[in-house]
């Protein structure tokens, strides 16, 4: 093998199968298009928040399908929710800042 | 855009993270960022710099937490059922060339992936690891060596 048949590998061993290319692409563009409302939403509900249990029905844009925050913690100013599910939330006061700034993911999971 | 930059993402936080969920996760926030980002400034000057610099972080920290959790997991986590729908053929090369692009040291590992894998252009892959053009080159050189060298059987 030599240096340019190793980049061929590479990429034949790497790379998803197109299907899955194209999933992670159709959800990106929804976490990367969070609506306004649902931005409005979490910060009403992160003045509710308090240690314990808080339900984030709210949040979901199917009714009837609430996630429900198991865990609520305070990071930097923000209250930050993970469901059940293990789906982590911002519900607090900046929770429309930039995710790459946050380096955490704004109303991932079930509210997209 | 996203579309045709996804694939080359997941395939570099997967050379990097060496787990499928996690690569895919970690590529799906990268994408989300750049739509952010355009969505609310523009288009960056090197979109593709731009994403491949957010899957990097993304991809680091997912390492740095997997290692935090791993103890948990151990005894947490039910053991996962093989994939039935690789053959067996696919899942040794890819163990293979996991595993031998696994040995290379991090910043030739990071190096070789951005261009190989990723595609990227010497410029923008040395942009996205804040080094030199000349150190990009060098580094992915030596990669490329030690890797063959790997795959051929030798010492990386």
């Amino acid at each position: 093998m030599n240096e340019e048949q190793i980049d061929t590998v590479l990429r034949r061993a790497l790379s998803p199968a197109p299907a899955m290319a194209a999933r992670v692409a159709e959800r990106a563009l929804r976490q990367g298009g969070g609506s306004p409302q649902r931005r409005v939403g979490a910060i009403a509900l992160g003045s509710l928040a308090v240690a314990g249990l808080l339900t984030l029905a709210i949040l979901s844009p199917r009714p009837g399908s609430p996630a429900r925050a198991s865990e609520v913690y305070s990071v930097d100013g923000l209250v930050v929710g993970v469901s059940s599910t293990g789906t982590t939330w911002i519900v607090g006061p900046d929770a429309g800042v930039d995710a790459d700034q946050t380096r955490m993911i704004v109303m991932r999971g079930e509210a997209q | 855009m996203v579309h045709e930059l996804s694939p080359r993402v997941i395939a570099y936080c997967r050379g990097l993270i060496r787990d499928v969920a996690l690569a895919e996760d970690a590529a799906q926030d990268a994408l989300a960022a750049l739509v952010q980002r355009w969505r609310r400034k523009g288009a960056p000057r090197s979109p593709e710099a731009f994403v491949f610099a957010v899957a990097r972080r993304r991809a680091v920290r997912a390492i740095v937490r997997r290692r935090l959790l791993a103890p948990f997991e151990a005894h947490a986590a039910p053991v996962t059922a093989p994939q039935p729908h690789l053959r067996a053929e696919q899942s040794s090369e890819l163990e293979r060339v996991l595993g031998a692009v696994s040995r290379l040291s991090r910043r030739d590992r990071e190096a070789l992936l951005l261009v190989a894998v990723a595609e990227m252009d010497y410029r923008d892959a040395a942009s996205v690891l804040g080094v030199s053009l000349p150190a990009l080159k060098m580094r992915v050189h030596r990669a490329r060596q030690r890797l063959v060298a790997a795959l051929d059987g030798g010492a990386p």
